[in-house]
């Protein structure tokens, strides 16, 4: 048995898992820490801990991603998957996971992290990139193949917190976004920390360089469906819509129609 | 539905504004619905049990039209809101 101390923003899920390739595959895409520190850490908040048991079986992804949801006669909330199956507690202490492969294995990692950060009423898993300029995170997000990873590619040298999944706390007070471990492509080397969010970008292709700012209103509805998330119960659901108005009270968001060099820089402040 | 029966909104639903404009969260089906200001102010009424007499009343003092034109935009509204979902039907007979 493998324990792993795994550090994901405010969070640390105390990984368990018998799979030496679930092991390795954990160590290399986060960032752990030494399992004895975690006795003496002073944790933010109080202290968000959540154990993870994980383990391999089921079968191979079905091409469909859609995920069942539903509860065991204890009372556990499951999320299905044909390569993944999700147990955890209402109170989100310890969670099991099944995973086919490391395909498998990511997408549930992600999916679990996002229903704990809004059972915590911590913040959102969004659906884009994250660069930081100047000392400003901005986001980048849109449909798919709207350009989200080209968009972190074309900021190099700049540091980036996410290329594909960003973790955005939201509170009252503001909005930071902090290093994902869920990459897809250009990985963390998980020293990037936290940086406050200065502005949300939604990406169009198109011959020139513009940017339009998004009333607060319509930004609000146009975030909702860029969250990772699953709904199981209305309450949850309602937390994210909370969490979601929050975030577009707080950053504005822009239309960026760009074409696929960095000149889209030039128009970002 | 008659001028008489008792309405309200459907329960869980929250009414909330965004740059002076009104929209209904609604988590069980995951549906925002966007109102403007008169629609809102019919929503906010509809937070308690009233009737379509009472809410044309108010509406017609508050907005100072006459009582008749209230009646006929309350129904108007009221059929858009229960064919969206937005009324508790538990009122409905």
């Amino acid at each position: 048995m493998v324990d792993l101390n795994l550090i994901i923003a405010e969070h640390r899920l105390l990984a368990h898992t018998s799979d030496s390739w679930i092991a390795e595959w954990l160590k290399t895409f986060f960032v752990t820490e030494d399992t004895e520190a975690l006795h003496t850490l002073q944790l933010p908040n109080g202290g968000m801990v959540i154990s993870v048991n994980l383990s391999q079986g089921l079968t191979l992804f079905d091409g469909s991603f859609q995920v069942r949801t539903g509860a065991t006669p204890e009372g556990l909330l499951t999320f299905e998957r044909s390569d993944y199956y999700i147990t955890v507690d209402p109170s989100f202490n310890e969670a099991n996971i099944i995973v086919y492969d490391t395909f498998a294995l990511k997408h549930a990692m992600m999916h679990l992290y996002s229903l704990y950060i809004v059972h915590l009423g911590w913040g959102l898993l969004i659906h884009s990139s994250c660069v930081i300029d100047e000392g400003k995170a901005f986001l980048f997000s849109g449909h798919s193949g709207a350009g989200k990873s080209t968009a972190a590619r074309l900021s190099n040298p700049r540091q980036l917190l996410s290329d594909e999944a960003s973790i955005v706390r939201i509170t009252a007070e503001g909005v930071t976004v902090f290093d994902s471990p869920f990459r897809s492509e250009l990985y963390s080397e998980g020293a990037s920390g936290s940086c406050p969010l200065t502005g949300i970008y939604l990406l169009n292709q198109s011959e020139e360089i513009f940017t339009r700012p998004i009333a607060g209103r319509d930004a609000f509805i146009r975030v909702l469906d860029k969250v990772f998330y699953w709904s199981y119960d209305p309450a949850e659901t309602m937390k994210i819509m909370k969490l979601g108005k929050l975030l577009a009270a707080q950053v504005p968001f822009h239309d960026l129609y760009f074409q696929k060099n960095n000149l889209f820089w030039e128009k970002i402040s | 539905m008659t001028m008489a029966d008792r309405i309200t909104r459907k329960p869980g639903l929250d009414l909330t504004q965004m740059d002076g404009e009104w929209m209904i969260l609604d988590a069980d089906r995951c549906i925002v619905t966007r109102l403007n200001d008169t629609g809102g102010r019919i929503m906010e009424l509809l937070d308690q049990e009233v009737t379509q007499d009472e809410l044309a009343q108010q509406l017609a003092a508050e907005y100072e039209i006459p009582t008749e034109q209230a009646e006929a935009d309350i129904i108007q509204f009221l059929g858009s809101l229960k064919v969206a979902g937005l009324l508790d039907e538990r009122n409905e007979s």
